[in-house]
């Protein structure tokens, strides 16, 4: 082959291995984090799929009621009236379990786990668990003696053995349950899925959750010489379904999982993605500088005979070499940090949408070839442009690097042209009424582009600015250092746009994140009126399945005589089907102040809450507006006991709660149509305790805790009662812990763009090795060499930190008013404040002074006799 | 009778280290130079004539012995210094690299001065007419790249000059000229430095620039070797 002419081009990166290593840690790092992510992203909602299937088993159809779950004579009328004997009952919800007196983990670490209560007759052609063949149950203790059965792993880790008692916390209480049996995982997928599994017969579980004789669901299996036609074998069962209730197949619920958390991935795979591209600019970066490097060698070759072509190619595959051990890297880091971010993930699904516990990290083969693809592909486009000029290098080419400089800027008013266009193109992404996610970030990332490729244009700008002042600081070396940023432009160009680029990520995440933050402080100040919130820990713990009603009319008449409570408003929030699918349903009785609690977006109010005191009209949150297009006036309708009922839409409030969004209804609507006496929450107006209007009328602290002491004692212990400062302070706190992956993934970015810099910089000092020698020999002692190339850095630190703080806060700006609310609608306001634009500067000037530091070094340190020997 | 050298070589010795083998440069070289003073440094290719220049200009250091120039004991200088040293007192014109291609010609001609924070009004001009001497004063404000190799090494040489220095090495300063023009340089250099009372050691391989010179020393071996002027006889007429 041509092992000469390869070798003869190859030698730059035998000889300066540093050079291809920085671009091998860029691939990596990007390649990681987009693995690390979709791993994450994956495993939470595999977990979801899989322990969903875990506790379906065989089951074809689900019957499932909203909120209220399913009455329980249902059951009997389906399996007695109808003789439908493929029905099972099931009440599932969630637990939390204690370490067992001999587990090595501390006291406080609790896990949660799914607890499944099952019919023991109906269940056999259902789920395996308490098949005798696979499973070492006490039947009759666990019907007889309340006991619980675990998969063998699960009793393994918590350190229990049948016969030991289980500490389990339903709903905020503790119970001492038996453990009468395990059942033992006959495969993989049944250890994953059995991993936070507790099975226990129905009654007990009825009982555990509050429930009395209502039920979760019904399960459903359509006998095998049904199938073909199950709509034949299920038509008798939907006619006896009462309104509210409905049938469902398994499938349906792992995809609305997929559904509701799709914004909220494509979030983060996006910033992902942000990573990647970071990454390549670095390649970008390496790969030019390797071909200019190599000018001299490449025109020799080409003098020689080897082809244009042949050049091109072996650029390209070396780009390749470069992405593959990237991506070889990338691969194991990325599982890594799955492993690590997964966590978060699954706080924050738990968080904002439904329960889930991942306990087994697995990145699917698909995602990593995804990430090695892409790590390639990058590494192979970045490269794209280096190797186009190095086809296009002449045979003993004279061209040397002032030449090339020339060149390049006489291109920058294209270049600045090129990123006005694809500015434009982005903007014009954002500003269409489109209303998909990923036009949308298409349009921020073609933003993004255009103004990296404003960088060399606005570098020169700031730098006609920066030298004289350079200049006055430090001297002719300050002039010379600010001049030599604009000379190489074609290697400090690109380092000072990958380092703007991060650093103007993180402006746009930290100025978003506090505008968001900002906007959900003030909201929840304005939305908690009251001084006391009353409500039942089943409701906190699991927003989707079943939640019983935690508080009658007889206890918030308790409520209402306590010393000292002025006010007692209530709510009861229910699922319930609608024309536009199952919503969250609020049912308030607010007295006139609770109004202020909402403020409305649209709608006027004066007309808009007579509308809805008269109980025709609703009002509905701004996301839930969003997600069905449904605007003031139109009609939306809800599927009640007695029928389907429609409602006008009198208004639209703000509110960042939740998502998916609600409807407000009155409670005394609501009571009429569900005849639904049930209250899931209540509000405490204390009494003003004060009659000095200039004194702060919120009640004392001590007022507050005797009032909720006496509420617990009236109500008995089963109650969670917070003020509204701690209410508020622990919706902050999750706020908080939702953007926890986010500040991971910025982390990472300014981590790819300090390597970007570090690599432009120790590229500099490979090529201007010569000129420091002359310098050197003129004169010039290794401190100032070291003040020059540290001014130099100082110099593309700030001006990528400059340049970073506009992009960041277009950046933001788009994030906040265009992809947050096409993926969540909701409005924010945007508040900048002095604060991260002052830590971008000190971020951007610190990571190239950081990253400046060992080539100043090594560039003081060169010897002027080897410098001038040159290469 | 003799003063003080201006420039005095003592017992230097230089090696290269290359894998296993060591390359012995310059062997207990010893030499002494006078103030004003024009000396040639014949040698042939790879006989250590620009490891020398290196060493009395500070910018590399021997294994051992020393270097003095005007009475300083380079090798005793912290490094600091020695730089300092050679910003103020020493001119040099490279045999190979000697242009910042970042810098216009200009530029390049003023730096050492900027360096030496002597670049007032008059130093300026007396810097831009050594540029006119070389005759590239019409090209001040070209690149380096659009010079020919000839023309760079005359901008390099006006460089030397241009911060007014005692001591100037240059380093095969007519490689790269053909015969008249490395003729014209070579008058160039004398004069500008004679005239001035400047000391000169120049490096080459050309045994007709030995006609300038108040002596010729011949690399022999690791040592400087001083030739009569038999020795320096044109080959042809021997
Ligand atoms: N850094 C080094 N490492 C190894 N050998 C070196 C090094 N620097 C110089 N040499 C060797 O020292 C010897 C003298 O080199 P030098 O450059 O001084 O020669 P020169 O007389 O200037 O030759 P020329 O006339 O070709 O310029 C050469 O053989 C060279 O290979
Ligand atoms: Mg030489």
């Amino acid at each position: 082959m041509r092992r000469l002419l390869i070798k003869a081009a190859t030698g730059h990166f035998r000889k300066h291995p540093l050079q291809a290593a920085f671009s091998v840690i860029g691939v990596a790092l990007g390649v990681a984090v987009f693995v690390g992510i979709e791993g994450a992203n994956g495993s939470a909602l595999r977990a979801f799929d899989v322990s969903t299937r875990a506790v379906t088993g065989r089951t074809t159809h689900h019957i499932v009621g909203e909120s209220l779950g399913v009455p329980g004579d249902l059951y009997r009328v389906l399996r007695i009236e109808l003789g439908i004997r493929w029905s099972a009952p099931v009440v599932e919800g969630f637990v939390f379990v204690m370490p067992g007196p001999r587990s090595p983990s501390p006291a406080g670490a609790r896990r949660r786990f799914r607890l499944l209560g099952v019919d023991l007759f109906a269940e056999s052609s259902f789920r395996d668990q308490l098949d005798p063949r696979t499973s070492s149950i006490d039947l009759a203790g666990l019907m007889t003696r309340s006991g619980i059965s675990l998969s063998g792993p699960s009793a393994r880790e918590l350190s229990v053995e049948p016969g030991d008692f289980l500490r389990v916390v339903v709903a905020g209480h503790p119970h001492q349950l038996e453990v009468v049996g395990l059942f033992e995982p006959q495969n993989d997928f049944e250890r994953q899925a059995s991993a936070d599994l507790l099975v226990t017969d129905i009654g007990t579980a009825q009982a555990l959750f509050g429930l009395g004789a209502g039920i979760s669901r019904i399960d459903l299996v359509v006998p095998p010489d049904l199938r073909d036609e199950p709509e034949t074998a299920l038509r008798p069962i939907r006619d006896a379904l009462p309104p509210g209730v409905s049938i469902v197949r398994p499938e349906q619920r792992s995809a609305a999982a997929e559904q509701m958390t799709r914004a909220f991935r494509l979030n983060l795979r996006a910033l992902s993605l942000l990573a990647l591209l970071c990454g390549a600019f670095l390649i970008y970066n390496t790969m030019t500088f390797a071909v200019v490097q190599r000018r001299p060698t490449l025109g020799i070759l080409r003098a020689l005979g080897a082809t244009s072509r042949e050049l091109f190619a072996i650029v390209l595959v070396e780009a390749a070499i470069v992405g593959a051990l990237g991506s070889a890297l990338g691969v194991p880091i990325g599982s890594a940090l799955a492993r690590i971010l997964v966590d978060r993930v699954a706080q924050t699904v738990n968080d904002l949408y439904f329960t889930v516990t991942v306990s087994v990290v697995s990145v699917p083969l698909s995602v990593l070839a995804a990430g090695v693809i892409l790590g390639i592909g990058a590494a192979l486009v970045a490269a794209f442009g280096p190797a186009a000029e190095a086809l296009r290098t002449e045979p003993r080419s004279a061209l040397d690097r002032a030449e090339l400089e020339g060149r390049l800027h006489r291109a920058v008013p294209l270049v600045t042209a090129i990123g006005l266009a694809l500015a434009a193109a982005g903007s014009a992404c954002l500003l269409l009424p489109l209303t998909d996610l990923v036009s949308s970030f298409m349009g921020l990332f073609l933003v993004l582009l255009g103004l990296a490729c404003l960088t060399p244009a606005t570098t020169l700008l700031l730098m006609g600015v920066l030298t004289p002042v350079a200049g006055g600081l430090f001297g002719t070396l300050g002039r010379f250092s600010a001049r030599s940023v604009v000379a190489a432009l074609s290697r400090t160009g690109v380092a000072i746009a990958a380092l703007m680029m991060a650093v103007a990520v993180t402006v746009g995440v930290d100025v978003m994140i506090q505008s968001f933050r900002g906007t959900v402080d003030r909201w929840l100040s304005n939305s908690l009126p009251a001084d006391l919130y009353v409500t039942s820990p089943q409701a906190l713990v699991d927003r989707f399945s079943a939640t019983p009603a935690a508080l009658d009319d007889a206890d918030v008449a308790v409520l209402r005589g306590l010393k000292g409570v002025d006010r007692v408003t209530t709510v009861r929030s229910v699922r319930v089907n609608s024309s536009v699918g199952p919503v969250q349903l609020l049912a308030h009785d607010l007295v006139e102040i609770g109004h202020t609690a909402f403020r409305l977006k649209d709608g006027d109010p004066a007309q808009a809450w007579p509308a809805y005191e008269r109980g025709d009209s609703v009002l509905i949150s701004e996301p839930f507006a969003f997600r069905h297009r449904l605007d003031l006036g139109e009609s939306l309708s809800l599927e009640t006991p007695s029928g389907v009922r429609s409602f006008r839409v009198a208004g639209i409030f703000y509110d960042y709660a939740t998502e998916e969004g609600t409807v407000l209804l009155t409670q005394k609507m609501y009571r009429e149509l569900w005849s639904d006496r049930g209250i899931t929450a209540a509000a405490l107006y204390l009494r003003e305790t004060s009659q000095d209007i200039a004194v702060d009328s919120a009640p004392s602290d001590a007022e507050l805790e005797r009032v909720k002491s006496a509420a617990e004692a009236a109500l008995g212990g089963e109650l969670v009662i917070r003020s509204n400062g701690l209410l508020r302070e622990q919706s902050l706190r999750v706020f908080d812990r939702t953007f926890v992956v986010t500040g991971v993934l910025r982390l990472l970015a300014v981590l790819v763009a300090f390597v970007g810099v570090l690599a432009a910089l120790t590229a500099l000092q490979l090529e201007r090795g010569r000129e420091l020698g002359v310098l050197r020999a003129l004169g010039l002692t290794p401190r100032e060499v070291w003040t020059l190339v540290t001014t130099q850095t100082g110099l593309i630190g700030l001006v990528a930190g400059l340049l970073a703080i506009p992009v960041g806060l277009v950046m933001s700006a788009i994030m906040i008013h265009v992809i947050n609310r096409r993926s969540f609608g909701w409005s924010l306001e945007m508040t900048i404040s002095a604060q991260p634009l002052v830590a971008a500067l000190a971020l951007s000037i610190g990571a190239a002074l950081l990253a400046g530091l060992f080539p100043a070094y090594k560039m003081s340190r060169t010897s002027p006799a080897e410098a001038l020997r040159g290469e | 009778m003799r003063g003080d050298p201006f420039i005095e070589l003592l017992e230097l010795s230089k090696s290269y280290q290359e894998g296993d083998r060591t390359h012995v440069v310059l062997d207990r070289a010893t030499l002494a130079i006078d103030p004003g003073e024009l000396v040639v440094l014949l040698g042939r290719s790879g006989s250590g004539k620009t490891t020398l220049l290196n060493l009395v200009s500070g910018i590399d250091l021997p294994d051992e012995g020393g270097v003095v120039v005007d009475g300083v004991s380079l090798h005793e200088l912290s490094e600091r210094e020695r730089t300092l040293f050679r910003r103020h007192r020493i001119g040099f014109v490279f045999q190979f690299f000697n242009l910042l291609p970042t810098l216009t010609v200009e530029e390049n001609l003023l730096l050492p001065l900027e360096l030496s924070g002597r670049l007032g009004k008059q130093e300026r001009e007396r810097a831009l007419e050594l540029l006119d001497r070389v005759g590239l004063g019409a090209r001040r404000a070209s690149f380096p790249e659009r010079l020919s190799g000839g023309e760079r090494q005359r901008v390099a040489i006006a460089r030397a000059l241009a911060h007014d220095p005692d001591l100037l090495l240059a380093d095969e300063p007519t490689g790269n000229l053909d015969a008249d023009t490395g003729r014209e340089v070579l008058d160039l250099i004398d004069s500008m430095t004679r005239q001035e009372g400047k000391t000169l050691v120049m490096a080459t391989h050309s045994r007709e620039v030995a006609h300038v010179a108040d002596r010729v020393f011949r690399l022999d071996h690791g040592r400087p070797v001083e030739l009569s002027d038999i020795d320096l006889v044109p080959p042809a007429r021997q």
